[in-house]
């Protein structure tokens, strides 16, 4: 596959248009504007048009002062909504940019004939033909005239963020610390709003408007998932904008579609990608952890119960009502297969035709359980006065997340002295040799 | 000479809007028909969904729309409205349990989650229209029609369809409406009672798929939306009942859809075509929902300015009864003065 000159220049106007998008959006989605910036991609709109009708020509400063005017009068617009229409915001922001674009859209009929300006190209924008329009602006350097705007607005979002880095943190993350510690935060967030919408006119021309909106949130919202520090998520951002911009580029000129559209998509995908997969946030990694979680407690009440079992058949325990021993689970779900096979493996578990034997260490492993279990009820039981037939649920949840003998000293527990050697219920604490090393069950 | 025929064509154009709003012509009556249902039915609808604070969720739904409508074409090759508006339902749906399936796992919060999916359906249906064109006889499919609306190619059975659905809903909205208003208002109190939220606002949901699904062909996805919230906020701020603002969202809806068309039908740009009919509706209604935010009786600007300045003029006056009494006896009555019953 081999790339025209043309192709080189649509793939370096997509970066120049996603990296200021990616960037400013991350803040917003960081700042929960998220929505705030859709709604301005979609009002720059009769901006933009407006500007072209008044100057008779496609001049791309007047469009771009023109849509900064409706770009921030939906900002200040979607305030005054909400106050005193007194809806909630997100109603207030889409009354607003519905009622903006729906207003540009109309205004689109009035457009001179013959002007290239019509509904798809504002939709999809004209990635495919940047390189056709060229511009001089350096002597001997011919880029594409959406380039040569783009270019001064990527550089000055990049240098912004940069130099303020520090101050747009403190903003983002605690706002009132930034009051009181004299930094002005409307001036900040009025001029972040600002550049916001200058990087999105400036690629509202260049790849439309459904593209600018993808931009603007995808990666911001892609890198808050895969990371929790500021710097590495605006970096983030970036690097998966470019990523985006260049592979969507080369897919849709290699399957001749629309470049806007398929960036979108590459940059759809790197979300998706990140929400399932994530080693931080991913929801397959959460629910692996929880189903880990779920065969331990599972591997330990199976322990537990085969050695109350025990006690009751070597009568080493009075046969008291105990709702624990026949709770082995009949049914073969997959967390009890887990369970019984991890068991196996750990050789704590024998089958002996039917039964099921506790090995030694898995003895020893269930006494440590059962004597944390019991210690819990008698700490529960002196402690806290619980009645003894409220004693078992607590305990059997915490028996398998905090150790009562480390909690001792801080808790004022006496676990070792002359007190327990029975729980509330009578049954012996079983005792466990402290000079091994614990079995860990 | 061009002002004697700038006369003649507003004349036109007024001879033409209120012929359109007689409807006297079948053809006319079958588009207001299906678009003035249309109407009631997103009102109603998007009462639900903005109380809910759910208003943008349903922008997400319509722009999953598209691609579901690209799918359920490049599936069956043929323009087979139905199954059309099927796909859209569905991606409406998935779109809506993408939102909830992420709400709350993440760091990432609600509101960039569903610009996320606003954005990245939006560019997965250009990818699909675009492979669509790029097919022979694809570029006849008139699915672009779908992001726009063409209210004005409404045929018979589709606005007939359109008013069936609207009455269905309307009839779903108030048979329900207790349970819906428990829910809406007090979602932990329903809960408690053994309602069954989520189900209720699986309900909800799906009848914002309904609306956002058979108004496509006529308004478009990108509008839609607006249909839904604009005449709820416009409501809200009439009234505090649930019930008188799900019947004046609906009126306003209705007559908006209507109005709005006629004035697109009537109103000629300079190369003679018509408007846009979605976006004229949506103009229409927002012109309707700005007059009713000045001047509504107790959330207007009018009335909170009035309010206000009466309020400022008795806090004065209050000062100068004071003063007065305070002035020359202060010493004697100060004692007066600090009991506040004493005041007049």
């Amino acid at each position: 596959m081999s790339i025209t000159a043309a192709e080189w220049w649509m793939i370096v106007t997509a970066v120049l248009a996603c990296v200021p998008c990616a960037l400013l959006g991350a803040l917003l989605v960081l700042r929960r504007m998220a929505l705030l910036g859709d709604a301005i991609s979609h009002a720059v709109l009769p901006g933009i048009v407006g500007a072209f009708i008044l100057s008779a020509t496609r001049n791309p400063y007047a469009m771009l002062a023109g849509a900064m005017v409706t770009g921030l009068l939906t900002a200040w617009f979607t305030s005054l909504f909400s106050r005193y229409g007194r809806v909630s915001e997100d109603a207030s922001l889409g009354v607003v940019f519905t009622t903006m674009f729906a207003l540009g859209v109309v205004m689109l009929r009035f457009v001179p004939r013959g002007v290239d300006m019509d509904p798809s190209c504002v939709l999809y924008g004209l990635l495919e033909f940047t390189g056709l329009r060229m511009v001089e602006p350096v002597a001997g350097l011919r880029v594409p005239e959406a380039a040569a705007l783009l270019a001064p607005v990527a550089v000055v979002a990049v240098l912004f963020v940069t130099v303020f880095f520090r101050r747009i943190r403190l903003i983002s993350f605690d706002p009132a610390l930034a009051r009181s510690l004299g930094i002005s935060v409307g001036l900040l967030s009025a001029a972040l709003l600002t550049l916001t919408a200058a990087s999105v006119v400036a690629s509202f021309q260049a790849v439309g408007s459904i593209l600018v909106v993808a931009m603007l949130v995808t990666p911001g919202a892609t890198a808050q998932l895969l990371t929790t520090r500021l710097w590495t998520m605006l970096v983030l951002s970036c690097v998966l904008a470019i990523t985006a911009a260049v592979g969507g580029c080369l897919i849709a000129i290699h399957v001749d579609s629309s470049a806007a559209g398929w960036i979108g998509v590459f940059s759809g995908v790197q979300f998706a990608l990140a929400a399932i997969f994530s080693p931080g946030q991913g929801l397959l990694l959460k629910r692996l952890r929880a189903l880990a979680l779920r065969v331990r407690i599972e591997r330990e009440d199976l322990l537990a119960t085969m050695y109350r079992r025990e006690e009751l058949r070597t009568g080493q325990r009075v046969d008291l009502p105990d709702t624990s021993v026949d709770r082995m689970p009949k049914r073969r779900s997959l967390i009890t297969v887990l369970a019984r096979r991890s068991l196996r493996r750990g050789k704590l578990l024998l089958s002996r035709g039917k039964e099921v034997e506790l090995t030694s260490a898995g003895r020893a492993a269930a006494a440590e359980l059962v004597r944390r279990h019991r210690l819990w009820e008698r700490f529960l039981s002196d402690n806290l006065a619980l009645p003894l037939d409220h004693l078992h649920e607590p305990a059997h949840r915490l028996e398998h997340f905090a150790d009562p003998e480390r909690l001792a000293p801080v808790e004022g527990m006496d676990v070792n002295g002359a007190q327990p050697h029975v729980d509330p219920h009578g049954r012996p604490i079983p005792r466990v040799e402290r000079d091994q090393p614990r079995p860990n069950p | 000479m061009s002002a004697d025929r700038q006369n003649d064509a507003d004349a036109c154009m007024w001879d033409e809007l209120i012929s359109l709003l007689s409807m006297k012509d079948a053809t006319t009556r079958t588009v207001m028909l299906g678009v003035g249902s249309l109407g009631v039915a997103c009102g109603i609808v998007g009462c639900l969904t903005v109380l809910r604070r759910r208003a943008l969720m349903a922008d997400a739904v319509a722009h999953a729309a598209l691609p579901g409508v690209c799918v359920s074409y490049l599936l069956l090759g043929e323009r087979e409205l139905g199954a059309l508006l099927l796909g859209a339902m569905i991606f409406g749906l998935i779109a809506s349990g993408l939102i909830a399936a992420m709400r709350g796992r993440t760091t990432v919060k609600d509101d960039a989650i569903i610009a996320v999916v606003i954005g990245v359906s939006f560019a997965v249906g250009i990818v699909l229209l675009k492979s669509i064109q790029n097919t022979p006889g694809g570029n006849k499919s008139g699915l672009d029609g779908f992001i726009f609306g063409k209210a004005a190619s409404m045929a018979r059975a589709e606005a007939l369809t359109v008013a069936a659905v609207s009455a269905a809903l309307l009839v779903l909205v108030f048979s329900q409406f207790k349970v819906i208003r428990l829910v809406t208002f007090d979602p932990a109190f329903a809960k408690a009672l053994g309602l069954r939220v989520r189900l209720i606002d699986l309900l909800i949901i799906s009848m914002v798929c309904v609306c956002t699904v058979v108004g496509l062909p006529a308004v478009g996805a990108l509008m839609i939306v607006a249909l839904m919230i604009i005449p709820a906020v416009t409501a809200r701020s009439w009234t505090d009942r649930l019930s008188t603002m799900l019947v004046l969202a609906g009126a306003v809806g209705g007559i908006g859809a209507v109005g709005g068309t006629a004035l697109s039908a009537s109103v000629r740009t300079p190369d003679g075509s018509s408007l846009p009919v979605g976006p004229t509706i949506v103009l229409t209604i927002a012109a309707v929902c700005i007059v009713s935010l000045i001047v509504s009786p107790r959330r207007g600007v009018l009335a909170g300015w009035l309010r206000q300045r009466r309020a400022r003029r008795e806090m004065m006056a209050e000062r100068v009864s004071e003063r007065a009494r305070a002035g020359p006896l202060a010493v004697t009555t100060a004692q007066e003065t600090n009991d506040p019953g004493a005041r007049p």
